[in-house]
């Protein structure tokens, strides 16, 4: 008898916590719907020109092809990028990549003026630190051709590479 | 306004134990088509200690396919793979989606390069370590969720109590009736 008194009132405690804890228990009570995005790295590169010509120079002489390249880097790394200019063979064979230099003016991102220090060997032209919707790089090429270059068309091949810091 | 050319890599950051696999995605989201080359460069640090990709290519880590089209709109993930062979330490990689745009006597590409660290167990000399790349922390475990423990605690709690004090009114009673 005692026992049974007992188990009924444990049986009605258990019931009215189950009850007061049935609406938090109850599937998407309020009508919510639960909404989740996942955002990964991303970098983007817009805009290149497939490539240079300075046309014909005379030996000992410089050009310039304004607006050689121009182009765009956005992204959302914590940590930005950098924008490397790479030669990938033989930079303007005998000329050489030191020939070169590139002239980020007034209006570019990161101006200056950077030149190939050492043949076959990239030069950073840009490094933001942190995420960018579009960093506009404006890049002038020019070339110093050697008094002593043979006559003949020099040809090369670059590239310009953004990778994430 | 849409450009002629333009990619986008995704994701760009990976820590890449020996024997993994990694992809990269390569996305033409220009106006063109072109075709990419992929490869892999190692990360170094020059004379001032500034990190730059070099020109050379690790032999133990590979990209595959080496090269694939796409159209204006379209997708294509590249997978690296971080064989045995490399030294003790930290290696930095760039996994490279070159888009071989260039045309003329001195052409242009465009590339991007994805980070992959590489962390080789084994003895490394004191102070040689300078990577270029962060490695991640390894993940914490994952802790207990206390929320549906507490609950059940307090509901434990609550009909033990019921259960003691109904114990003990019954049995006052029943004393009281003896």
């Amino acid at each position: 008898m005692r026992v049974g008194r007992i188990t009924a009132i444990i049986g009605g405690a258990a019931l009215a916590l189950g009850l007061s804890a049935g609406p938090a228990l109850a599937d998407n009570p309020g009508g919510n719907v639960a909404a989740s995005v996942t955002v990964g790295s991303s970098l983007t590169l817009t805009g290149l020109s497939p490539t240079v010509n300075w046309g014909t120079v005379a030996a000992g002489a410089s050009a310039t092809q304004t607006n050689a390249e121009v182009f765009d880097v956005s992204t959302n790394l914590v940590n930005g990028y950098n924008v490397e200019i790479s030669p990938n063979s033989g930079g303007l064979g005998a000329i050489g990549d030191t020939a070169i230099t590139i002239i980020q003016p007034s209006g570019s991102f990161a101006p200056g003026t950077y030149p190939f220090i050492e043949n076959g060997v990239p030069i950073t032209v840009g490094t933001d630190r942190g995420p960018t919707a579009d960093d506009h790089y404006i890049e002038n090429w020019q070339v110093d051709v050697p008094a002593t270059a043979a006559p003949g068309t020099y040809t090369g091949n670059y590239g310009v590479y953004a990778f994430a810091n | 306004m849409l450009d002629p050319f333009r990619m986008t890599v995704t994701p760009l950051k990976f820590t890449a134990p020996v024997g993994s696999t990694g992809q990269i995605t390569v996305i033409d989201t220009g106006t063109e088509k072109f075709t990419v080359l992929s490869s892999v460069r190692t990360i170094d640090r020059d004379t001032a200690g500034l990190c730059k990709l070099s020109n050379t290519a690790p032999s133990w880590a590979t990209v595959t396919p080496h090269s694939a089209v796409l159209d204006p709109g379209g997708r294509r993930t590249f997978t690296f793979h971080v064989n045995p062979g490399a030294s003790p330490g930290i290696h930095d990689l760039a996994i490279i989606a070159t888009a071989d745009i260039g045309t003329g006597a001195v052409k242009v590409n465009a590339s991007i390069g994805a980070q992959a660290a590489v962390d080789v167990p084994g003895h490394v000399a004191k102070g040689t370590l300078k990577p270029c790349t962060t490695i991640a922390a390894p993940p914490k475990p994952a802790g207990i969720d206390w929320e549906p423990v507490a609950g059940i605690g307090v509901i434990v709690a609550l009909v033990v109590a019921l259960f003691v004090m109904t114990y003990r009114l019954a049995h006052k009673r029943g004393a009281h009736h003896g």
